[in-house]
């Protein structure tokens, strides 16, 4: 994880479709009627992916919290991620009824197929590999996720499948899907 | 009857008629179905049914609990029978369609269960394995309805418990209803319900919150997300059934992020309310107000924890508080709170209707009510089921679970969720033989599911445990130990040394109320910090000797923060002060010397009146070495006068 730096010279860009336009929108259009700090960082991250600075900072705007106080509650939860994510997500869990019915074979697999180490990014960009304490659905164990389409009872024929179906569909769209 | 609710009981009717009347096919969707392409499978559904140019209604529902049978399709047709067909293809889809749906006969090679009709070659619903000894309360609409249609829930008897509520009891009475169903908290502590309920209604705030905890961290369970999925508007009424009965004004339904079945569903419910005035200013056209929310939070383990997560729906980070304040008195920003798990509000809206009498029928005697238990892993029928207590982890897993697929034994048992003292992480060998030595959290065969607060949470271990006090190997004097009837340890923990008074402590400054009227809210939260060092630092004694004067000067002053003389601070550091002084005579090198030292980082010019071990000798008038004058021994000095010092100093 890096942090997010300012760019420091470059002009403000505030221009529609901005990474800060799209931020605040995303803040502003919230369903609830109670707005706070952590609700507009998960509104932004939904928008944009992650967190670049200009969230952040348009956060503490329109919440009226110190910068700090923000990058308080970005830095502690670890869903938020400060640099753009890649393409696509895969998430495979790792839950104790996952692991009995066997992701570790699965999750080395992927981890190996990937050409990884353990989480991250792919160098191409193209993927990111998340593990999951527990996606929720324990009783079709082992599961995952791609781009946050839970699939169920998988085995690592079909979970390298789904992760080339979901490679091979990206024709350079951006095809990220909006939560990180 | 409220008139409101009685337009909306009689539209719903119409609407349950009109849905009977044509065929109607349900598709379990949610969590559970799209993990197994339960999308796909409604997709089929909607594509085969336009083709063939019938009308019928299609209706995307939750789990009935059966997910190894997803994704599941319940085909409706009029005067035929109902059928639940399981594990549907895509390409079954057609078939299911042309034959039931269009001809009227149920597929019956395709077919899991007949629901409220025979058909031959055809088990019945209720006599799935799986369903035998069900009995379902919360869970009484899941899989039966669209958990986004209120009429469907009206009909289903939905929002009759909160019409009788509101038209006939008394808020009072509301909350004896729950107290005497012996209804007790499903997230884990199983404290009595109605108990908690009464500590928020005694509380005479104007708003005052009543939240839903769906921060279903643990892995291994989903019956929370399930609940809300399947059947949101049950936690909706029993939400608002807690707030009429303890007088709250709001509600906050609190569910991590990224779980969006859950987290729609529940959204799309609560603004059905709010547009058929169930929920807004005048709940079903009474006098009678409330709002509720949904709260979303990252991904954090801890803000299950109920002051964890307050402070996650303020937006901050979810680090748990002091306490006391009890939520009840100091709760989501700052007004007075009450947190209950999803499970435990969704057996209010039945408590109400059917009567406390009914509910605490089912279960044990002190566990009243029904368990929910989800079963994963290697189990025949993974699931959720909902079951009276009493029943025992043998009947559930051998018998609703199936067992074994591969008719093997069962080796290993981990029981979860609801344990936190004895069953987190509770492994147990289900050999049937008594669990071996040291066996943490071992479950017998045979334990029993209860939930009454005093032994184990979810599963009872049948030998009886003792507890001990006493200084056990090299742990200092203040532990207890909890022993197993064959003499194995279960636990040792160190208890709190009992409160010695200070002698200059004529206990006014004493009670959670009088330091809050004092000093506020907060000051009451830094006096119970400064509390809790010296009592720990006495609980915990033995230290290397060099570093135990550093080690308590270095908390006394981490208990102020760093901060100068803090009123309602004050006390909390002199109980401290005692309490090292005590400790101090037993290990040379500190001192009282190094104790005043010490005392003085927590804020420089508090003095101290006087340490125990002095017996009261008068220093009155005696010189402070930074030149002060101490104030005469058992002169209070007043709030104002702390505060007054504290202004000059900052």
């Amino acid at each position: 994880m890096t942090t997010t730096s300012r760019p420091h010279g470059a002009p403000d860009d505030a221009s529609p479709g901005s990474l800060r336009e799209r931020a605040r929108r995303a803040i502003e259009e919230q369903p609830s009627p109670t707005v706070t700090v952590l609700s507009s960082l998960l509104a932004a991250q939904d928008e944009l992916g992650y967190l670049p600075y200009e969230a952040i900072d348009e956060v503490s705007m329109c919440t009226g919290s110190s910068v700090n106080e923000v990058w308080a509650v970005a830095s502690f939860y670890p869903n938020f991620r400060f640099t753009p994510p890649a393409r696509h997500s895969v998430e495979i869990c790792w839950g104790p009824t996952c692991h009995v019915l066997g992701a570790q074979p699965i999750l080395q697999g992927i981890v190996s197929h990937l050409g990884l180490d353990g989480e991250g990014d792919t160098e191409d960009g193209s993927i990111s590999l998340k593990y999951n304490t527990c996606l929720g659905v324990c009783p079709h164990a082992p599961a995952m996720s791609f781009d946050h389409e839970l699939a169920g009872r998988m085995s690592l024929d079909e979970a390298v499948s789904r992760v080339e179906r979901i490679r091979s569909g990206d024709d350079g769209a951006d095809g990220r899907t909006s939560r990180g | 009857m409220t008139e409101a609710y009685e337009a909306l009981a009689k539209r719903a009717s119409a609407r349950w008629d009109e849905l009977h009347a044509r065929p109607w096919v349900r598709v379990g969707t949610g969590l559970m179905g799209e993990a197994v392409g339960a999308l796909e499978v409604l997709a089929a559904v909607r594509e085969a049914v336009e083709k063939a140019g019938v009308e019928a209604t299609i209706s995307e529902v939750g789990t009935t609990g059966l997910c190894y049978a997803e994704p599941i399709v319940d085909v409706h047709v009029p005067d035929r029978p109902r059928v639940r067909y399981g594990n549907v293809r895509p390409e079954q889809v057609e078939a299911i369609v042309q034959r039931h749906v269009i001809g009227g006969e149920p597929v019956t090679e395709l077919a899991l269960a007949s629901v409220d009709s025979n058909v031959p070659g055809v088990p019945r619903f209720e006599q799935l394995p799986m369903m035998q000894g069900q009995v379902r309360v919360a869970l009484r609409n899941a899989g039966e309805i669209d958990p986004t249609d209120i009429d469907q829930y009206v009909a289903r008897g939905g929002f009759s418990g909160l019409d009788k509520a509101l038209t006939s009891l008394t808020t009072e009475q509301t909350l004896d209803e729950v107290k005497n169903s012996g209804l007790r908290g499903r997230g884990g502590a199983a404290f009595s319900t109605g108990m908690k309920w009464g500590f928020l209604a005694g509380n005479p705030a104007p708003q005052k919150y009543i939240l839903c905890n769906c921060e279903e961290g643990d892995p291994g369970a989903f019956n929370d997300k399930t609940i809300l999925e399947s059947d949101p508007f049950t936690l909706v009424e029993g939400c608002i059934i807690a707030g009429y009965a303890t007088g709250a004004s709001n509600g906050i339904v609190f569910i991590r992020h990224g779980h969006d079945s859950p987290i729609d569903r529940t959204r799309a419910a609560i603004q059905a309310c709010y547009d058929n005035g169930v929920l807004g200013p005048s709940v079903l056209g009474t006098e009678f107000s409330f709002d509720m929310e949904v709260s979303l939070v990252g991904e954090s383990y801890v803000a299950g924890e109920e002051t964890a997560l307050m402070e996650a729906i303020e937006g901050k980070r979810s680090m748990p508080r002091f306490r006391p304040p009890f939520p009840a008195a100091y709760g989501v920003w700052g007004r007075p709170s009450n947190i209950n798990n999803i499970k435990t509000l969704s057996y209010a809206p039945e408590i109400v209707r059917r009567g406390a009498e009914w509910f605490s029928s089912i279960g044990t005697e002190k566990s009243t009510g029904t368990a929910i238990a989800c079963l994963s892993g290697d189990i025949r029928y993974p699931g959720l089921v909902e079951v009276p207590f009493g029943l025992t982890v043998h009947d559930i897993i051998e018998g609703m679970g199936g067992g074994e697929p591969n008719g093997k034994a069962l080796k290993f048992l981990q029981t979860g969720g609801g344990g936190r003292r004895r069953g987190a992480g509770g492994g147990g060998r289900a050999g049937g033989a008594a669990p071996p030595a040291g066996a943490g959290g071992a479950v017998r065969h045979g334990a029993r599911l209860r939930r009454d607060g005093r032994g184990g949470r979810d599963v009872r271990l049948r030998r009886p445990h003792r507890l001990q006090r006493g200084a056990f190997g090299r742990r200092p004097h203040a532990h207890a130990r909890r022993v197993r009837s064959d003499g194995v340890v279960r636990e040792v923990f160190p208890v709190q040394a009992r409160h010695e008074p200070h002698p200059g402590d004529t206990g006014a400054h004493r009670g959670r109320e009088g330091a809050q009227q004092r000093h506020g809210p907060d000051g009451a939260r830094r006096r119970e910090h400064a509390r809790r060092f010296a009592l720990r630092s006495r609980a915990t004694g033995v230290q290397p000797r060099g570093e135990r004067g550093a080690l308590l000067r270095q908390r006394v002053r981490g208990a102020t923060g760093g901060r100068r003389a803090i009123p309602g601070f004050v006390r909390g550091a002199e109980v401290h002060a005692a309490r090292c002084a005590d400790v101090g005579r037993h290990a040379d090198g500190v001192g009282e010397a190094g104790l005043r030292d010490a005392h003085r980082g927590c804020g420089g010019s508090t003095p101290i009146l006087a340490f125990p071990h002095q017996g009261g000798r008068d220093r009155t008038g005696e010189q402070e070495p930074d030149g002060r004058q101490r104030p005469s021994r058992g002169h209070r000095r007043t709030r104002d006068g702390n505060r007054t010092e504290a202004r000059n100093e900052g």
